[in-house]
Order: structure tokens, then sequence, then C-alpha cells
């Protein structure tokens, strides 16, 4: 059930109608109608699936009621091993199993070994990677008693299932989000409810208009086989860049949004990422939950930066592998992930990954020439990475860099100058509130004219975006 | 919660004024192409409302007519006012009468660049609430549309519905069970079509030009497969005159040229300029 199509505006006004006007009497029956309403949102895609959910979830519930209660710490480890191995045994078979053989099959192919087909005829799980990597962080925080295991089975399973923000995160930890489950009552906050409004305005103008329009241009101007100018392939990958920020960042607006709506907190994801001055300040503003889970979950418990320099390096190379993986099972996510190991690595060595920090330009309408010089190299270093993104497969990607730069970069591109506006938008908006948690607060302008600019922006979406459609991309992480 | 619905509900209703307001904008400064899917078909429209005394050829069509004779690069000697096959021989009709509102046909000749598979399209089409009662149940084609028109409309409201900008201007297209589509018939070409395509040759014959259909380019592998079915369906429909030459003079290409449909062209640069030798 995509957030954009008309399904979902239908199960959600249902949804919501019940739930505050007959469940707000105390979190079991709340929790019940959740964990039913969420079932019914994934079982849409696909009914089946939600066994795995299901097992995931049952699976970490039960191991961290024993973790909550086993003092031996032998057993503990036994535990949480079990279920490391089950969850990323779960992942491996859905996600990797079929690009690990079918390398393997291609290197005992240049060796002179014929391997007959090992590749299994499997669907990747909507949302796998999100709900495994929440569920993990979950039982690995009890592990080491960060926080008490849930002793509520439906409160746990409506947290893991929680369905604005199933499929495609944020990937929520439970130590935030799993207390708000347990709450007695939960009041109707207008303000509270108002700004998660704005957030699904903003991010339906970043997926159906913004994304799906750019995405038109992007799949011409990335499909194998096609010539292009340089000025027009440094077009797609300024329109991919925003393409994909528009679908994620989008995504993860109106699952806040919608969470709103329902009473519930969820955490920011996207922090006008863009607008960066460095590698290491545009890692800590995209993708948050990602990020920060490979930071407290694989980075620091590999030593994190405590050890030597080279230890150090060795960890960040691990991490932003793994994050690369994490994204497909594909060589082309490996090297994106590597590149921005190597981006981030000079900085590190050199103690400046933690320059800058603060709001950019805070207080202040433009940014000084220096951070706007910053902010546009950055974007030039990360739109060449996400080339790897993109391309099928690395031939795919060193022929179009190949073709960008040549000597028709600086040409002005013939074609596909369609998507500007909608990026020139983007940019204006996301530069206004990048300081701000909420979208389009628009707080000291007066209400007549605060409304009349939503509508307009609602018409912008209602006539020039695509609904229902196309798929979320980060939907196949 | 109270004051939450009531500011939403106002704020909706704020929301639809506006919605329809930048429709109606777009309608009068006939952007809505811009708004819709294959929106180049309002091109045409807005074409048919000028004059072109300096064109011999207006070429009507569907989608592989428009990718051969695209509407923005043939406003000359040929003209083009191609539009897509949900559009129906209904649509074409509407266009053509619109055209001869703003000129005179006499000695023009009128070409219907059209692909076999077309003529089987009715009212059943998923698409005709876009294709053909937003852009043509309007009081602009209203003259054209008679009774026979209207009762394949069964429900008026939802008809009428179709002409708000907000609907107007949008992609949205409900179900088409409220219309009244020909019942299935055995031959090649529905029997709406049909009768609309008379009414376009009536038409071109009461203004004085020529009325010409012609076959849209062919991938080699339907070489035969389409003719023999077609020429028995003209004789039992006695449509023999309106379609004089079309399958004889039906131009095969390679496959490779054609997009995996086997109908459009995969790209239309590959075929050269007035292929049809108008």
């Amino acid at each position: 059930m995509l957030f954009t199509s008309t399904t979902f505006l239908i199960f959600f006004c249902i949804s919501f109608a019940i739930y505050w006007g007959f469940l707000n009497s105390g979190p079991v029956p709340r929790n019940w109608f959740l964990l039913a309403a969420s079932y019914v949102f994934y079982g849409w895609w696909d009914w089946r699936f939600l066994s795995l959910v299901f097992a995931s979830s049952i699976l970490d519930y039960y191991v961290a009621l024993i973790l909550g209660r086993e003092v031996r710490e032998k057993q503990r480890k036994l535990l949480l091993g079990y279920s490391l191995f089950c969850n990323l045994g779960m992942l491996f078979v859905f996600k990797y199993y079929n690009f690990f053989a079918d390398s393997l099959q291609a290197a005992a192919g240049r060796l002179g070994f014929q391997l007959g087909d090992v590749t299994l005829n499997l669907v990747l799980p909507v949302g796998i990677s999100f709900y495994t990597f929440q569920t993990i962080s979950y039982t690995i925080d009890v592990y080491r008693r960060k926080m008490e295991p849930s002793r509520d089975a439906v409160a746990f399973l409506a947290y893991v299932s929680f369905f604005p923000q199933l499929v495609a995160g944020p990937i929520e930890r439970a130590e935030k989000l799993l207390p708000q489950f347990f709450r007695k009552r939960i009041d109707f906050d207008y303000g509270f409810a108002v700004d998660g409004l704005r957030m699904i305005l903003w991010g339906f103008f970043l997926k159906a208009v913004l994304a799906d329009n750019l995405a038109f241009h992007v799949e011409n101007l990335f499909k194998p086989g096609s010539h292009f100018s340089g000025s027009e392939r440094a077009l797609g990958l300024v329109y991919f860049a925003f393409q994909i920020f528009g679908d994620f960042a989008g995504y993860s607006l109106i699952a806040r949004g919608v969470a709103r709506l329902f009473g519930f907190d969820l955490m920011v994801n996207f922090k006008a990422p863009y607008f960066s001055r460095d590698i290491a300040e545009f890692w800590r503003r995209w993708h948050i939950s990602l990020s920060t889970w490979f930071r407290d979950y694989v980075y620091i418990p590999l030593g994190g930066s405590r050890g030597s320099t080279a230890a150090a390096m060795g960890n960040i190379f691990i991490v932003f592998m793994l994050s690369g993986l994490w994204h497909g099972a594909n060589w082309t996510f490996l090297v994106w992930g590597l590149l921005n190991a190597a981006l981030y690595l000079p900085i590190f060595i050199f103690g400046l990954h933690r320059l800058h920090h603060g709001t950019v330009a805070e207080g202040r309408w433009l940014p000084g020439l220096r951070d706007a010089g910053l902010i546009l190299i950055n974007f030039s270093v990360v739109c060449l990475a996400w080339t790897f993104f993109r391309a099928e497969n690395l031939g795919h990607a060193f022929a179009y860099l190949s073709e960008l730069f040549s000597a028709s970069l600086f040409s002005f591109p013939a074609a596909f100058r369609g998507g500007l506006p909608w990026i020139a938008l983007a940019v204006l908006v996301e530069w206004m509130d990048r300081d701000r948690d909420v979208p389009l607060k628009l707080e000291r302008v007066p209400r007549s004219m605060r409304w009349a600019a939503y509508s307009l922006l609602l018409a912008v979406i209602y006539y020039r975006g695509y609904f229902g459609e196309r798929d979320f991309i980060y939907f196949q992480f | 919660m109270k004051p939450f619905l009531i500011q939403s509900a106002k704020f909706l209703i704020l929301a639809f004024v506006v919605l329809n307001a930048v429709g109606w904008f777009l309608i009068q400064f006939n952007l809505q192409g811009h708004a819709v899917e294959n929106g180049f078909i309002y091109d045409s429209i807005a074409k048919a409302r000028k004059s072109w005394p300096e064109t011999e050829i207006f070429l009507l069509g569907d989608s592989v007519a428009t990718q051969m004779y695209p509407p923005k690069e043939y406003s000359a000697r040929i003209n083009s006012l191609s539009m897509v096959n949900p559009c129906t021989m209904a649509g074409q009709f509407f266009l053509l009468d619109r055209l001869a509102e703003s000129n005179s046909l006499k000695g023009k000749t009128i070409v219907l660049a059209i692909t076999p598979a077309t003529f089987g399209m009715d009212f059943s089409h998923d698409a005709t609430f876009h294709y053909v009662l937003k852009p043509f149940y309007n009081d602009e084609f209203s003259p054209w549309q008679d009774n026979e028109f209207i009762n394949r409309i069964q429900s008026k409201i939802i008809a009428s519905l179709s002409q708000l900008p907000i609907i107007r201007c949008s992609n949205i297209i409900p179900p088409t069970t409220y219309l009244n589509p020909a019942a299935p018939g055995d031959f090649f070409i529905s029997e709406i079509n049909r009768e609309f395509l008379l009414k376009i040759r009536d038409l071109v014959q009461q203004c004085g030009g020529t009325f010409v259909i012609k076959c849209t380019l062919q991938p080699d592998s339907k070489r035969g497969t389409f003719e023999e079915k077609m020429n028995a369906d003209i004789r039992a429909l006695n449509l023999g005159e309106i379609f004089d030459g079309y399958i004889d003079s039906s131009l095969f290409l390679s496959d490779s040229l054609f997009g995996s449909d086997k109908v459009h062209l995969q790209n239309a640069d590959d075929i050269q300029k007035n292929v049809l030798r108008l």
C-alpha cells in the first residue's frame, strides 16, 4: 500500500476515525488495533510475508525476555548470537543469497569450474532491512541492559510493525518508540497533529512532484547504451540526487506526519543533507536513523575511534561497506559505500570530521562565500558517488562517468531541463527550513496567507504529482 | 480533536476552491496539457481553434501518427492534429468539427492516420473518461454531440463531473462502468468508431475537402496478419469507399524499429520525415 495511493487514503481515514473515536481508553485496545492495522497495511502488498515480520518480532520478544532475567554472561551471549543469527540469516537468504551465489558461480567459472544454477527464486520482502534492523537493535539494547525487555507482546509487535515506518523507516530505536506504546492515554494534541499535516504535505511534494517528475528524466539519462553530452550527464546526476532525496526524505516525512496523527513521534531522518559542507556532515544529515544505527551497533562495538588511527580507519571502511551492502546486493552499492569511505577518511585523518556541526548560515538569509563553495563542492562529490548507486553495474557507471567528463561537460544541456523548476522550489523550501524539524511552519505569516500558500502547494502536488504508480525507491532496500 | 476537525474541514473547502481556480486558470490559458497524461492532445485541440490558411493537408490520428507527425513539428503545408487512440473516432470527429469552424476545408485533404488496432476502440476503454469526456464533453464541443453520443453516457452526473476544473486538469480516471459501450462485435472496427468514421467522411465531403485514411507504419512481423480479416470486414460493412487504399498502401518496417508493444516506434527519429509522403 503506497502512501500516495487512494487505497492508503481510505485506509488512513478509516483507521484514524476508529483510533480516535473508540480506542483511547487504554493501551491494550489501542495496541491491538495498531497491530491489526499495520498487518493489513503490510499484508496488502503480500500477506505471505507477514509471517516474516511476525517471526522476526516474536523471536526477539522472547529472546529479550530471557535476556532480561538471565545473569550468566555466556548464556546471554549465546542468546544474542542466536537472535543475530536468525535475523541476519533471514536477511541474508532473502536479500543477499542470490548475489553471493551469482558471484561464486562467476568466480568458479573464471577458474574453470562449472557450477550448476545455485540461485533461488525468491522475492525480496518489502522493508525487510528496516524491521530486521529495528528488532536487532532492541535485542542488543536489552543485552547491553540499556533498556528493560517489553513484557507486553502486543505492544512489542505493534512497535516493530508500526505501519507508518514499517516498510521504509525511519529505523526507530525501541528505547524511543516502544515507551510510546505504553502510554495510558494519548491526548489529541492539535499543534502536534497540524505539524504532522505539514510534514505530510511537504513529503508529498518531495515524493509525488520532485522525485517522480525527475524519475522520468533519470530513467532516460541512465538508460544503458544511451549517449548524451557531458552536461546532460551532469544534469542526470543532479536529478538523481534530488530524486533519491525526494523519494526517501519524502517517505520519511509522510511517515512522521502520519505517525503524529496517531499521537506518535518518530525521529528526524533527513536534515537538509545537501546543504552539508563536507562528507562527514552529509552523513550526519542523510538517513540519520541508519547512520546512527551503524554507529551504535557496528562502529562503536568494533572499537570506534578509540584505538589506533589505522584501526579506526578500518572500522570506518567496514561501516561504509556494510552501509553500501545494506542498500542492495550489488557490487555497485558496495563500491558506492567504499567510495564514501574514501571521501570520509581524509577529513577523519586530519580531524576535520567534526568541523561543521551547526546549521549553515544560521540566522542569515544566504550563506557566506566559503560555505556556499563548500556546499557546492560537497554536493558535486556526493553526486559523483551516486553514479555507482544508480548504475545497473560497474561497467555502466564507468561508461556514464566517461561521458560526463568529456569536452561537452561545459556545453548547455540541449534537453531534460524540465526538472529544474521543481528542484529550485525544493531547494528554496529546504533552505528556509534547514534548522527546523517541521517543514512549512511559516510561523510569522498570518493564517490566511499560510493557508493560501498550503493550498497552492497542494495544487502543485495535485496537478503535477504522480500518484499510486511509482514505488518508493527505498522499498527495495 | 474537534477544533482539528473543524479547521481541517475549513482548509479542505479552501483547498477545493483554490484547486478549482488553478484548474480553471490552466484551462483558460490552455495549460492543462502540462498537468495531464498525454497532454499533447490539448495542443492539437488548441490548433483546431486556429486558422491555418497555408495548410493543404490536415492530419488527424492516433499516438503512432503523433510519433510520425508530431503536432509541434508539422504546422505548415502538412498540419498535424493527431491525438491518441482512446480518443476514438468520436474525439477525432469533434476535433475535425472544431477545425472546420475555424478553417475552410474546401480543397483541403484530411488524412486520418490510424493503426489497425485503433479501430477496435470503443467507450469501454479505461481511458475514455480521460480522452473523450474530459477534453470533449463540454460547451465548446457540445454543438456536435448528438443524442446518440449523449445516450452512450448513461450517467450524466459523472460525465458532468468530468468538467469540474479539478477533475478536468487531473489524471483521475474513474472506472468506465457508467458508460454504454457498443456490444463487442465480430468486426475489426467497433460500432462507435464506424458510426463516427462515417460522420467524419460526411463532414469532409460537406466542406468540400478530400478524406483519406492511411495506415501508420507497421512492423514486418504483422505483414499478412490483419489484411485478410480487414478486407473481409470492409466488404461486409460496405466501407470499401472509405478504406480505399488503406491496406494496399501500408508501409512495413523492420521489427527492431518498434517498441515491445510492436505498435509504437522505439525512436521516432529513426524514420524519415513525412514518411507517408503526403
